[in-house]
């Protein structure tokens, strides 16, 4: 039997996919923007957050619309709750790229300190993440979320690299490439900190299929495994 | 600890099976809410624990019913200390035709009990369902003049007059506005301090706000019996997902 609320949540899906798209544009052109050293790129993807912000309010406010007027319950209140938690993901992984545009902006005109290798790596991962994440959560899949969980650990450590080589081979020998090198330490740091936002969502994504809480419970995840 | 235990309960009416091999635990001092679509027995269930339905012709029934491990479908049983121990308010409240004073002592007078101290149980009752300060001034007026929900007070605060244990409530808030179903939601929560309640209703909201347990039933069936919290949120059957979510039918 379809029901009102069905085409509610069809409408809230879409937007939560419009989110999960204008996010993900925003992290490849922060990451464009740093490969091509293109200020205005950057600039660009600053200026559209604008737009991120509003939708994001804007799910906010059909969520709790939904909760207000239909008091849902099991599968249906479990897909609004992880709707309004992907949606905030999402904005702060948008916040995220435009944090790295600024860091491009502070970088663009100086000279390149070193080749980009590690961070196009990473920025790599970051995108695969969320787009699995994004794509579990379309899917229903849970297998696929489960392996965005797990692919956490790689990007700590491509971080950590990153990170140590930064300071023991440039800032430690010569501390005046500090100025050019700790807006890379931050465009790593801001990387992690997407996969991070990746692995909650996929997170919330199993709760809202499974209706099992692995946040803060990675064992969880492989008692399922074996 | 179980208050009531019902083990491969079966109940018949005439040929109709009305209740299918329902086996549950009701803990003591929590609400228990049976849930489920009109005519799947949940308020037949409600009646085998004060043996209601043995007023109704052709009713069989099988299995077990324990309260405080005693089996209440046993040929010994008696009826009516198990009417005293387990009470039931109905979806109208019913006062008599009496006083609100007379109301109360009713059930005293019937089994006789605690003649001498009956002004004592009757300011205790209306203290329990929060109507004394409305009505201690007016006890001698007929029960009939109050509002619906001083009523249905007054028809549990009869109830408690006798010391139940357990109290049925079979859809108590259906005649109910929303200020008033608020209130005697309220009241439940200080019964279950003393009380173990169940009770029936089509009002899923109520049943997630008001109960520590839930059972969902379908076509007789006891489908499923959890912590509310899980049977709203994460419910393990099917079929309880499509009745809660409303896309049963």
């Amino acid at each position: 039997m379809e029901r009102h609320l069905d085409e509610e949540l069809k409408e809230l899906h879409k937007e939560i996919l419009a989110m999960a798209a204008m996010a993900q544009e925003a992290i490849f052109k922060s990451i464009e923007a740093l490969k091509n050293r293109d200020k205005a790129q950057a600039q660009g993807t600053i200026n559209a957050d604008t737009k991120i912000d509003e939708l994001e309010l804007a799910i906010d406010e059909r969520c709790i619309d939904l909760i207000a007027r239909y008091q849902p319950m099991a599968g249906d209140l479990r897909f609004i709750t992880t709707g309004m938690k992907i949606n905030a993901e999402l904005e702060r992984i948008a916040d995220l790229a435009v944090d790295i545009c600024q860091r491009v902006l502070e970088l663009v005109d100086k000279p390149l300190l070193k080749p980009l290798i590690d961070i196009p790596k990473l920025s790599t991962i970051a995108q695969n993440m969320v787009r699995d994440s994004i794509d579990s959560f379309v899917k229903k899949d849970l297998e696929l979320a489960k392996k965005v969980v797990l692919s956490d650990n790689e990007a700590d450590k491509l971080r950590n690299q990153v990170q140590d080589e930064l300071i023991n081979d440039y800032m430690a020998r010569d501390v005046k490439t500090a100025d050019r090198a700790v807006p890379l330490l931050l465009i790593a740091r801001h990387l992690e900190r997407i996969c991070d936002h990746a692995t909650n969502i996929a997170e919330d994504v199993i709760y809202m299929v499974q209706a099992k809480v692995v946040k803060h419970h990675p064992e969880k995840l492989e008692d399922d495994n074996q | 600890m179980s208050k009531i235990v019902t083990k491969e309960l079966n109940l018949w009416y005439g040929n109709f099976q009305a209740l299918i091999n329902v086996n549950s635990s009701f803990k003591e001092k929590t609400i228990t809410a049976i849930i489920g679509p009109s005519g799947c027995g949940k308020s037949t269930l409600l009646r085998v624990f004060n043996r209601m339905n043995d007023l109704i012709e052709g009713v069989r029934t099988t299995g077990e019913v324990l309260i405080d491990r005693e089996n209440i479908l046993a040929k010994e049983a008696d009826l009516v200390s198990l009417r005293k121990k387990v009470g039931m308010v109905f979806q109208r409240p019913n006062p008599f035709p009496l006083s609100i004073y007379e109301n109360i002592v009713f059930g005293l007078r019937v089994h006789h009990l605690n003649r001498d101290k009956l002004e004592e149980i009757v300011e205790e009752s209306l203290k329990a369902v929060l109507l004394w300060d409305d009505l201690k001034d007016k006890l001698t007026k007929s029960a009939l003049n109050l509002t619906l929900e001083q009523k249905q007070r007054l028809c549990i605060a009869r109830l408690i007059a006798v010391r139940p244990e357990i109290l049925l409530m079979d859809e108590p808030c259906s005649a109910l506005d929303p200020q008033a179903t608020s209130r005697v939601e309220e009241l439940m929560r200080e019964l279950k301090n003393n009380y173990t309640i169940i009770i029936v209703t089509h009002n899923m909201q109520q049943a997630a706000r008001v109960s520590d347990d839930t059972g969902f039933m379908l076509l007789g069936e006891l489908v499923e019996f959890g912590k509310t919290d899980d049977i709203f949120t994460k419910p393990k059957d099917k079929r309880t997902e499509d009745y809660i979510t409303g896309r049963f039918g």
